[in-house]
């Protein structure tokens, strides 16, 4: 992982990359793909599909953009945080909360979830930034942990009053409202995958400009980094709100999918353990990574659960699956990284 | 607001719950300052060591609590003998494969392999029918409170492991090995350390410590729960980093603190019921408030190894 | 310039999104809502599947007392004694010929997922669906069940109703067992159009006009037993205890209301599930009931005996007088709980006993035998049973061509009233009322007996009218004439 001198460029021309290379070799979310593939989610999904395969993309798309986030802090900036539920629970939470006690239209109180799971995000941040590597990883598995607790406690709001918002009796409770031009499932899909498209946007504008170099080196080497005159501190920082942001606004996302009946399952250890293990198997560099590894874990799964062998099977067999992945990942990148050395 | 005295149950029940934080978090230590692993798996580990004691016990949908009958005994030691064994193959077979890496990807291994376990574990015992692993055990009452022989043998236990393994990393040869590799691998290898077997016995001994745990775990814990057994290690993780993964008496004692404080504030109310409501918090919130304070003034290395 | 074209696309899209409407919509949720309460915990479960029981008194032609409850001890008619089962006596019209054709569709959506396993009632169902079909079909068809797993995820409890209701096309959904399917897809049903007959757990499948259980759920469950420790002579407070979810408020609530009717102290505790520190969480309940309290507990076997084998090693049995909701009303739990607990602990039951001498429980055990050997009988069998028995007598009725019709289909199981089955105390019927729907509400109290088994300690007796729901379910039974039998 650290820098390795080559032989002065001038001296050995690469060839340009040809055929599919050109496409792929490009190491940011290529914009030509990335309209191609939100037109065919946008229009051709809702065309070939029914209700419930709509229903999983829906999910698929929430689930890439907590994905990308935890890919793009680990892959882009070498920081492993296990905590990204902790701010998809807090922007659910703060999303279903405001669309109990406000009237704000839904997509402004979806990033108000964002912004609040980003401000903790950062409080949070600021001790992490002085762990690195195993430590930070372990930290933020406590956080996550911490904040299933604190979610399972407080729970989550369904039309009652006072902080919690948790209806006492039972005519008071009501269902998480959705935005007035997105009330129908395909509509809100719709809705969706705009989301996660800007959310992919704004991520790969940050990666291709300053930021986006800043981590670069750091990533490489912090040292080497903060030689060179970079605010490791500062970037790290704005690194944890960007993942935070794109997480909670994930999970405000989330709450209108779930109208009634939320559940704390998506928040809990498993899941935040489950979720850097798709993550790395679906590619920590790329931020097509979040979408691929998205798609693993939700239509994949599902259409493997009605198609092949048996529900019960593939729910609890998906848990070994996905852990044999990401050792199988991890060894091969080891392998190809050691070829790399030995070849370099 | 209970009172003083109320509170004794309590600390006993707390004392247990710590030493086997404790003693997983010295299994943790010394693996790791072995390897440079943080061995996630223990925990999937030794509950896949614990179901197949019980089946082997006898037990099924009939019989959820089944008892040592005869030949069914050897189902003891045989959770120590599969952890360890599961231990030292991931050890010996695949670690190394990882070696290279840095501790976060070799960890990151060992999450893979208690994914791997867990659904293997889901799948072949259902977890919605009840399930008990029990030691044969006796009851005393002591000062108004019950203490039982399994809880006192959980203390004995990690207060056992804490001397025996700080002695033995002391004063034996292969203890001075393990710390000269903890200090610097490739320079203990040039000297003549024969790293590799000695990282094996570190697997080792982790298994075997492992395999102890998850027999005195299910009998606390009154059931076979997969998931609180398998995710026992979260908790288990804090005093671990109380101590900087390095000081095993500062483990051992953020342990037992974590534990005991843990319990303690099961029965606060009314006004305090918070404090009784986030008491599971407790090992997270004592493990990141520990890093804020080591923090505070340096960037915080892992027990000294270089964090690339 | 690529980003500001991908910017300017998103707008745009945005924008389509807008102002487009979906004429293909296939489904709304409505954003609106109205009562169905959410409530439930991950770890309560309807009876859990158990071995069968050993001998015990039947509740034939006895008689129901409630003497200590606050509310009048419950009639004796309309109790299901020697009437014969509405569903007949073997299985559809019992001819021995296979049925041919199209299948006629049934749907449910069913919680399957390690920890909450409750597959095996709609199996069940689906034995008695082969047995029907073996002999006649409906009026010569077969029927087919379609299931789907929600994976204890709500969203996958939302896309499963779609793909039965909407891809699927099944005709009425029926034998659903799941923690999440009354909350999230209640309102969805209402608008299809659909009347739901399910084993429910959460609030919702209790207060939502177009769901009907033939179980009570935990809410009422755990309400029985508080009238029973109280008549067993609990004093100063009732200490309720069930695992902390995101809805398990709901759970102990009746069980509190009636507490505070009656004079007594309450206290609800929620445990985080699983439990992993089983003697300090009864230890605290033990002293926060005081001596002579009652505890009620509200879990599923495996938390329920973690809790009740750790009183038992810290010498708190007698200390309270102990309850428990349907759940642990099991003949393994009785098992595993052994001598100590004999008598010791009052579990509420919601269905007849499995050793019951009635026709229709004798055709369940065959049916199971025959159908569904593998499974132990217990009582989500029997519910998922119970049901299959009233959907198929409910088509059998129907004239044939409309069997294919949902909304004519939908009609008749609203109309479903004064259904004998000897698997509850009294007529089971769908109601349909606006407040919600608690067709079972009369329910037995069972001890185990020191070995292997639960056995019988009071027969039918009437749950309290603690709340408006059942109030105004009861007031409809009588106005309506639904459960005369």
């Amino acid at each position: 992982m650290t820098a390795v001198a080559t032989a002065p460029a001038t001296l050995v021309e690469t060839p340009p990359p040809r055929g599919i290379a050109r496409v792929t070799k490009s190491p940011y979310f290529s914009p030509g793909a990335a309209i191609v593939v939100f037109v065919l989610a946008l229009f051709a999904i809702p065309a070939f599909f029914d209700a419930f395969w709509i229903a999983n993309f829906t999910q698929m798309a929430v689930f890439s953009i907590v994905a990308a986030s935890a890919g793009l802090l680990y892959g882009r900036v070498g920081l492993v945080s296990l905590g990204q539920v902790a701010s998809y629970g807090i922007g659910c939470w703060v999303t279903m909360r405001l669309a109990f006690a406000t009237s704000l239209p839904f997509p402004i109180i979806v990033v108000l979830g964002g912004v609040a799971a980003m401000l903790i995000g950062m409080l949070i941040g600021l001790p992490a930034l002085r762990v690195s590597g195993l430590y930070l990883a372990l930290v933020t598995l406590m956080l996550a942990a911490g904040m299933e607790i604190v979610l399972n406690t407080v729970k989550f709001p369904n039309g009652g009053s006072g902080f919690k918002g948790v209806a006492k009796t039972l005519s008071d409770i009501r269902p998480t409202r959705r935005p007035s031009f997105a009330l129908t499932d395909v509509t809100y899909y719709r809705f969706l995958v705009v989301g996660a498209f800007v959310m992919f946007v704004i991520a790969s504008l940050m990666l291709s400009h300053k930021p986006g170099r800043a981590w670069e080196s750091i990533r490489q080497s912090e040292a080497a980094a903060l030689a060179a005159g970079i605010d490791v501190t500062r970037y790290k920082l704005l690194a944890f709100a960007l993942a935070a942001f794109m997480a909670g606004v994930a999970g405000g996302l989330y709450a209108g999918t779930v109208p009634k009946g939320m559940s704390i399952d998506a928040f809990n250890r498993q899941s935040a353990i489950f979720l850097i293990a798709v993550v790395i198997m679906g590619g920590i560099y790329s931020l097509w990574g979040g979408l691929l590894g998205a798609f693993f874990a939700t239509c994949l799964l599902k259409f493997l659960t009605q198609n092949v062998v048996g529900h019960q099977f593939w729910t609890r067999f998906a848990l070994s699956l996905f852990g044999f992945g990401l050792l199988v990942n991890l060894i091969q990148s080891t392998r190809v990284a050691e070829k790399k050395g030995i070849e370099a | 607001m209970p009172g003083l005295g109320d509170f004794w149950p309590y600390i006993i029940q707390g004392l247990a719950f710590g030493a086997m934080y404790a003693v997983t978090g010295t299994g943790l230590v010394v693996l790791y300052q072995t390897t440079g692993v943080v061995n996630l798996a223990f925990g999937a580990i030794g509950c896949l060591g614990a179901h197949l004691a019980w089946s082997m016990l006898g037990g099924s949908l009939s019989k959820p609590t089944p008892h040592a009958e005869g030949w069914r005994i050897l189902a003891y030691p045989l959770v120590v003998v599969v952890c360890a064994g599961l231990t030292v193959a991931y050890g010996v077979f695949i670690a190394p494969l990882l070696a290279r890496r840095d501790p976060l990807v070799k960890s990151l291994g060992t999450l893979g392999v208690a994914l791997l376990l867990l659904g293997i574990m889901k799948e072949r015992w259902d977890t919605s029918k009840p399930r008990a692993l029990d030691l044969p055990t006796k009851k005393y009452t002591v000062a108004g409170g019950v203490v039982t022989t399994t809880q006192l043998a959980a203390l004995g236990f990690a207060i056992l492991v804490v001397v025996v393994v700080t002695l033995f990393l002391k004063q034996t040869a292969t203890g001075t090995a393990m710390r000269a590799i903890a200090n610097d691998r490739d320079v203990s290898s040039l000297l003549g350390v024969p790293t590799r077997r000695v990282e094996a016995l570190a697997w080792l001994g982790s298994g075997v410590i492992c395999g102890c745990v998850f027999l005195m775990l299910p009998p606390l814990f009154k059931s076979l729960d997969q998931g609180t057994l398998t995710w026992f290690i979260i908790g288990a993780l804090g005093g671990a980093i109380v101590g900087q993964f390095s000081s095993l008496t500062v483990t051992f004692f953020a342990s037992m603190a974590i534990g005991v404080i843990e319990s303690v504030l099961t029965p606060f109310s009314d006004s305090f019921q918070f404090m009784s409501d986030f008491r599971k918090m407790t090992p997270f919130v004592v493990a990141v408030a520990a890093i804020m304070w080591i923090s505070r003034r340096r960037t915080v290395v892992l027990a000294g190894r270089e964090m690339r | 310039m690529a980003r500001r074209f991908m910017a300017a696309a998103a707008v745009g899209a945005m924008l389509l999104v807008a102002c487009g409407n979906d004429s293909k919509s296939s489904s709304t949720t409505a954003a609106s809502g109205s009562a169905a309460p959410a409530a439930t915990t991950a770890g309560v479960a309807t009876t859990a599947a158990g071995a069968t029981s050993a001998p015990a008194d039947t509740t034939a032609g006895s008689t129901a007392t409630s003497a200590a409850t606050s509310d009048t001890t419950a009639p004796q008619a309309g109790l299901v004694g020697d009437k014969p089962a509405t569903a007949g006596e073997g299985c559809g019209l019992n001819n021995g010929q296979k049925a041919t054709g199209a299948p006629i569709k049934l749907g449910n959506v069913t919680t399957s997922i390690p920890g909450i396993d409750f597959s095996t009632g709609p199996a069940m169902m689906k034995g008695y669906f082969d047995c029907v079909n073996d002999n006649g079909g409906i009026n010569g068809r077969p029927v087919q069940m379609l299931e789907e797993n929600d994976n204890g995820k709500p969203e996958d409890a939302g896309a499963a109703a779609k793909k039965l209701i909407e891809t699927d096309k099944v005709v009425a959904m029926v034998g659903g067992f799941s923690i999440l399917d009354c909350p999230v897809n209640a309102d969805y049903y209402t608008q299809q159009g659909y009347n739901v007959i399910v084993a429910g757990v959460p609030a919702e499948c209790f207060s939502s006009p177009n769901i009907a259980a033939v179980n009570m759920g935990p809410g009422y469950s755990a309400l029985g037993a508080a009238q029973i420790v109280v008549e067993k002579g609990a004093k100063n407070k009732i200490v309720t205890m069930t695992g902390k979810s995101p809805t398990s408020d709901y759970n102990d609530s009746l069980a509190g209301l009636y507490a505070k009717a009656n004079g007594f102290q309450w206290e609800d505790l929620q445990p985080e599930l699983p439990i992993s520190d089983p003697n300090t969480i009864i230890l605290d309940a033990v002293n926060k009931a005081g001596d002579g309290g009652a505890i009620v507990l509200n879990f599923t076997p495996p938390e329920g005996l973690k809790l009740l084998k750790a009183a038992e090693e810290l010498n708190l049995i007698d200390k309270v007088i102990w309850g428990s909701s349907t759940p642990l009303n099991d003949n393994s739990v009785a098992a595993a709980l052994g001598q100590a607990w004999a008598g010791k602990i009052n579990v509420n039951a919601e269905l007849s006993l499995l050793d019951d001498p009635r026709p229709e429980m004798e055709l369940y055990r065959t049916v199971s035998a025959k159908y569904n050997p593998d499974a132990p009988l217990g009582s989500f069998q029997q519910m998922g049973f119970m049901i299959g028995r009233i959907i198929v007598k409910t088509l059998m009725d129907m004239p044939p061509a409309d069997v294919d019709d949902p909304v004519k289909v939908n009609a008749a199981i609203k109309g479903i009233k004064n259904f004998d089955t000897h698997i509850v105390c009294k007529p089971w019927y769908f109601g349909g009322l606006p407040a919600g729907n608690v067709p079972n509400n009369y329910d037995y109290n069972v001890v185990p007996d020191g070995t292997d088994t639960m056995t019988l300690d009071k027969d039918c007796f009437k749950i309290a009218e603690v709340e408006p729901i059942l109030t105004a379910v009861r007031k409809a039974e009588v106005d309506q004439g639904l459960n005369v039998g």
